[in-house]
């Protein structure tokens, strides 16, 4: 959330019919404005009963900000757009569209309020990461991801598109717009959403560059269509980190036909061609999300209910345990599975992270770094209410009793594979003590200076790990040593037997050559 | 940290022993309770805990609960051990307003009032508050007992925050409620 990002807003006026790019303008969460404006927060009391937190944001309209209902002691988002911007009817007009929708997925709308120069609206506070926020930083998601979050967004589209007695149209979907909140999907910024018998008599419209449909930039009709186009542009930003400007462009990693298919549907430049709803759209997207559960979700497949915890130490301090764990929560997450990281020792790690990114703490006790579920260490002195997850990390930090004495259903020792940690590694991986079947993973691993490792104890597992700065973004390289190590967890690999075996003749060689 | 009654039995040690288990418990600080009064609430704690708990106190009337460490009918001694210690929280639970103790709480960086609303105990409250326009920000008001319309017109009349202390049954169980209480009244 701490991201400034530029958005480039498109503007057009029907009536002269001329198309304008509006100027750039700057989310600042933190920037200088925002600094000097947060010094008089604590004092500023609006209507009597919100307390002014803090700034969320400011986006093209107005400013939002935090604050606190003095009496109900709830947040509130408080949207505080100048009269010399906006007339008090168009203003009302968006409480009046979302004070008809009930959804958890969009916000409810308190009041409205005006003084002198400004009009206010006080929504709730829906707290999350936008997955434009997501996407800068972890790089575009994966396939199962996308889909699950597709299916989502269609949904709420469909919500609107079917309200009643007047449908609808968003007409500014945009990554910005749709928070992640603990992997839920979130709509915001009800702006530029309009009736369906109003969207022909639109003098101006709005949308976002790579977002916006073909006929937002012309005098066309709008309709439920403009706003599949603008969902399958997400897909694409979501799928590859960039807008379908210059048509589709897909990452490197296979995407399969299927999804291809959808995603071009959505976006093809006449209406007709598109989907016909958000509620089509969203089927075709679950027929995809069974393909990818057969083959990504191994055991949870059969048994969606089941939790499975692995616990992870470090053979010694600075080993890279923390790293590892965190780098297998989001590879984990990105099949698509439920994960929780537990912080299981008292380095203090969780905490500075959360720290550093701001993010506050859900009634479970769990906060959300980069969209991932992390639990600090607690003392014994508190009590919190737990919530399922399909898989749980847990961090013990470094090797000890604790680490083999708790059960878990999988055990993973982090070892250096550097000359100068050979000792220590050999000792932790040959401690007769050790759970059985615990996988090791030599970190940070590098061929030319790894040619004596400890070999495996009977019935380990070794696994080697490249080197990766940055434990939220899972490269290939990672992924694929996750991959088996995931399959060698929680079940037998899709794919059929051959490249089973193929993957363990592999495995055999690779560790062959470096003992 | 500080904290001083406006008068006897309004919940001072309460507070005090359950604000050293939510910083030490949720937000793993490392953090000593004194007792700074002679009520032997502590003495009579530590016996008590004692078959619960396990000690690890060197000294006599240091013992810890819950990685709190406890320090009965503690003085000046006992505070320049703590100052030593690397402590990160120190919390003085000075019992009821006597006069030089409020001049003692003074000098701690974070003092809490904590007073009850209660129709016999209000007037000690708010002659607790009266003078706190020579207080900063540093000083809190807390009250665990009395109306709310009651607190609201405290808040009013003298224009200080009052905070409520929510239920607490157990001074060594802090939920995720109670971190709310405590992150506004520590001010993170």
């Amino acid at each position: 959330m701490n991201n400034i990002f530029h958005s480039l807003i498109l503007q057009v006026n029907i009536k002269n019919g001329c198309q304008k790019p509006l100027t750039i303008l700057e989310y600042g969460y933190g920037d200088y404005w925002g600094k000097k404006e947060v010094n008089r927060f604590g004092s500023t009391l609006l209507f009597g009963k919100y307390q002014l937190c803090r700034l969320l944001g400011r986006g093209r309209s107005g400013t939002v900000y935090l604050a606190k209902h003095r009496d109900l002691e709830e947040y509130r988002a408080i949207k505080q757009v100048p009269k010399s911007r906006i007339d008090y009817a168009q203003f009302r007009k968006e409480a009046l569209i979302l004070k008809d929708i009930r959804h958890p997925g969009i916000p409810i709308v308190y009041d409205l309020e005006e003084d002198e120069d400004f009009c206010y609206l006080i929504e709730e506070y829906l707290e999350g990461d936008s997955l434009y926020a997501l996407v800068s930083d972890m790089g575009h998601f994966s396939k199962a991801m996308t889909v699950q979050y597709g299916i989502q967004i269609c949904h709420l589209v469909s919500v609107l598109h079917s309200a009643s007695p007047i449908p609808i149209l968003y007409l500014d979907l945009q990554p910005k717009n749709l928070l992640v909140c603990d992997d839920t999907i979130k709509l915001v910024d009800f702006d530029h959403a309009v009736y369906l018998e109003e969207a022909e008599h639109l003098t101006k419209r709005y949308g976002t560059v790579g977002c916006a449909a073909p006929e937002q930039y012309t005098g066309e009709e709008l309709n439920e269509r403009t706003d599949i186009y603008a969902i399958g542009a997400v897909l694409c930003y979501m799928l590859t980190g960039e807008y379908p400007e210059n048509g589709p462009v897909y990452p490197g990693e296979r995407i399969g036909r299927c999804l291809t298919k959808v995603i071009c549907a959505c976006l093809r430049k006449d209406p007709q061609k598109r989907y016909e709803s958000a509620d089509q759209l969203r089927r075709d997207l679950e027929n995809i999300q069974e393909q990818i559960d057969k083959k990504e979700k191994g055991v949870f497949r059969k048994n969606p209910k089941l939790s499975l915890t692995i616990a992870v130490a470090g053979a010694f301090p600075g080993a890279g345990a923390t790293h590892t764990a965190i780098s297998l929560a989001v590879y984990l997450r990105r099949r698509g599975l439920s994960v929780l990281y537990e912080e299981r020792n008292d380095s203090g790690a969780i905490r500075q992270m959360t720290d550093c990114a701001k993010s506050s703490m859900d009634p479970y006790g769990i906060y959300r770094i980069h969209g991932l579920s992390v639990l600090p260490f607690y003392g014994d002195a508190v009590k919190l209410q737990s919530r399922p997850y399909q898989v749980v990390i847990r961090d013990y930090g470094i090797f000890r009793e604790a680490f083999a004495r708790e059960p878990a259903d999988g055990y993973l020792l982090v070892c250096g594979s550097k000359p100068w940690q050979w000792k220590r590694a050999r000792s932790a991986v040959q401690f007769p003590g050790n759970p059985p079947g615990m996988a090791v993973i030599y970190n940070q691993f590098c061929g030319r200076l790894a040619v004596k490792l400890p070999g495996p104890a009977k019935g380990t597992e070794c696994f080697l790990m490249p080197d990766s700065p940055n434990p939220f973004v899972c490269t290939r390289e990672v992924r694929r040593v996750f991959d088996q190590l995931f399959w060698s967890l929680s079940g037998e690999q899709a794919g059929g037997a051959i490249r089973k075996i193929w993957g363990k003749i592999k495995k055999f060689w690779t560790l062959k050559g470096c003992l | 940290m500080g904290i001083i009654g406006a008068c006897r039995s309004v919940g001072v040690t309460h507070l005090a022993v359950w604000t050293a288990n939510y910083l030490t418990g949720a937000r793993r600080e490392r953090t000593a309770v004194l007792e700074w009064n002679c009520h032997g609430d502590f003495e009579r704690m530590g016996k008590f805990c004692m078959g619960q708990y396990s000690r690890e106190g060197k000294k006599q009337g240091l013992y810890r609960i819950l990685e709190v460490d406890y320090y009965a009918r503690a003085g000046m001694e006992e505070l320049a051990a703590c100052l030593n210690e690397g402590y990160q929280y120190i919390i003085v639970d000075y019992g009821e307003i006597t006069g030089q103790n409020l001049l003692d709480c003074a000098r701690c960086d974070l003092k809490v009032i904590v007073g009850s609303l209660s129709e016999w105990q209000a007037k000690m409250f708010s002659g607790a508050v009266t003078g706190k326009e020579k207080r900063d920000t540093s000083w809190r008001y807390a009250i665990a007992f009395g109306s709310e319309e009651a607190r609201k017109r405290m808040e009013r009349c003298f224009r200080i925050p009052v905070k409520r202390i929510p239920d607490s049954r157990d001074v060594f169980v802090v939920t995720r409620a109670d971190m709310n209480f405590f992150t506004e009244l520590l001010g993170d």
